[in-house]
């Protein structure tokens, strides 16, 4: 029978335009960074934009929008996301605080659920997840309930034979699953300078291989830290803002989604 | 309030699985609540009643089953029960409380009840990789209705 808590995660999905997930599967090659900048830069451009942490044992949400310490808010309808600079935003990290969050198994599983089941969107034009490394439950449970509704996956890939080799598994994954891949964003493609990264050819090539298209090339962005720092906008790395809002209009240009 | 948005998807998942059933009326409905959550038998009940006011689980019974939680630590064996971590579960509203419409503060393990990971440890060795014995947020056990 179907569980209480897929009724609540249908209802809430229900109210989203798209789903972008992003993940890699690689650990380390920007997802996070990347998935916060969309959801600024699709926000930027006018649309409800909501960024989920789907990282459970590493969210890095709250650190990328400056949060330190945030009181949310529950109503009858669930848990309230709170809205960040216009962005909506929901992370474990919110819950635990600087906690660890030794999590295995069902309870994992449960948890992933639960945050999906009880966080209370409202009307959202996009809903940009932040997926954790690896293929594990936060992954293939979230999958499956996403999956049935208007999404596409960003594959984030660092110009590195190690990095595309695990990419190229989970597209199996997500080719099995029957997810729908928006297209490969080459993170980390140029060096500070403005030089191609020398593995630039590798990505480039792989991404004709696997008929999946490349969204972005992502500039190394020397200020990136500096921003994160002082808890900045990410609006603040230029090199690294202009090729995200680039990536955003790429995606946006597709769906039928309009500001509003 | 939490109980409400819990109730409701209990409802509407027992609607759901009696109009795939074919069944004409809901009678009788087991239900388990985890109880890290604290979630109140009281609220759950009184919202399944106006819930499910004028569907066919209108007159059904509704059994809250408190299965107990308990805990043994993968590390030294030790085991312990809810009483023995609820001042951790509830001193975790202190410092990342939620906030309800009536202005309760209620631990964040009322609506994600495993993140106990983060807020519980072994009361003897301190180590937080333990088992839960139940490691599940809501769920239907039973439902008894006819067709
Ligand atoms: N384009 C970039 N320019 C400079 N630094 C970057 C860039 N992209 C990511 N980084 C840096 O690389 C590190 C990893 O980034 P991030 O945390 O976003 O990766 P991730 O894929 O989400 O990691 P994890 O797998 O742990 O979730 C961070 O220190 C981040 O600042
Ligand atoms: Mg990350
Ligand atoms: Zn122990």
């Amino acid at each position: 029978m179907v569980e209480p808590w897929e009724i609540l995660a249908e209802r809430r999905m229900k109210e989203v335009g798209k789903i972008l997930l992003v993940g890699s599967g690689k650990g380390g090659v920007g997802k996070s960074l990347i998935a916060a900048g969309l959801a600024e830069a699709l926000k930027a451009r006018g649309f409800r934009t909501g960024l989920f942490d789907l990282d459970i044992h590493g969210p890095s949400v709250p650190e990328i929008l400056g949060v330190e310490k945030i009181e949310l808010r529950g109503t009858r309808e669930g848990l309230e996301p709170p809205s960040i600079n216009g962005v909506k935003a929901m992370s474990v990290g919110f819950l635990v605080g600087k906690s660890p969050v030794p999590l295995r198994g069902a309870a994992k599983s449960e948890v992933v659920e639960d945050l999906i089941a009880n966080t209370n969107w409202g009307h959202l034009d996009y809903l940009v997840v932040d997926l954790p490394p690896g293929t594990g439950e936060e992954v293939v449970d979230s999958l499956r309930v996403f999956r049935r509704f208007p999404h596409g996956f960003i594959v984030v890939a660092t110009p590195s034979v190690l990095a595309l080799s695990v990419v190229e598994r989970l597209l199996r994954l997500l080719i099995d699953e029957r997810i729908s891949i928006e297209g490969l964003v080459a993170n980390m493609a140029t060096l500070p300078g403005g030089a191609p990264h020398p593995g630039l050819p590798v990505i480039e090539e792989f991404s004709k291989k696997q008929h999946i298209r490349l969204l972005a090339k992502i500039p190394f962005d020397l200020t990136l830290e500096e921003v994160l720092m002082k808890k900045a906008p990410l609006s603040d790395a230029k090199a690294f803002w202009e090729s995200i809002l680039e990536l955003s209009e790429t995606i946006s240009a597709e769906t039928s989604a309009h500001p509003g | 309030m939490h109980e409400w948005s819990v109730t409701q998807s209990i409802v509407e998942a027992l609607l759901r699985f009696a109009e795939e059933n074919g069944l004409r009326n809901i009678t009788r409905v087991v239900i388990e609540v985890n109880q890290l959550s604290q979630l109140e038998n009281d609220i759950i009940k009184e919202a399944f009643q106006i819930l499910t006011r004028g569907t066919i689980a209108e007159d059904a019974e509704l059994v809250i089953d408190e299965a107990p939680v308990s805990f043994v630590c993968r590390n030294c064996g030790y085991r312990w029960g809810l009483e023995d971590v609820l001042r951790e579960i509830n001193d975790a509203a202190k410092t990342h409380g939620i906030v309800d419409e009536e202005g309760t503060v209620d631990p964040p393990l009322h609506y994600l009840p495993m993140l106990v990971y983060s807020f519980v440890k072994c009361p003897r060795c301190g180590s937080r990789d333990f088992e839960i014995e139940n490691p599940y947020s809501v769920r239907i056990k039973n439902v008894e209705g006819e067709k």
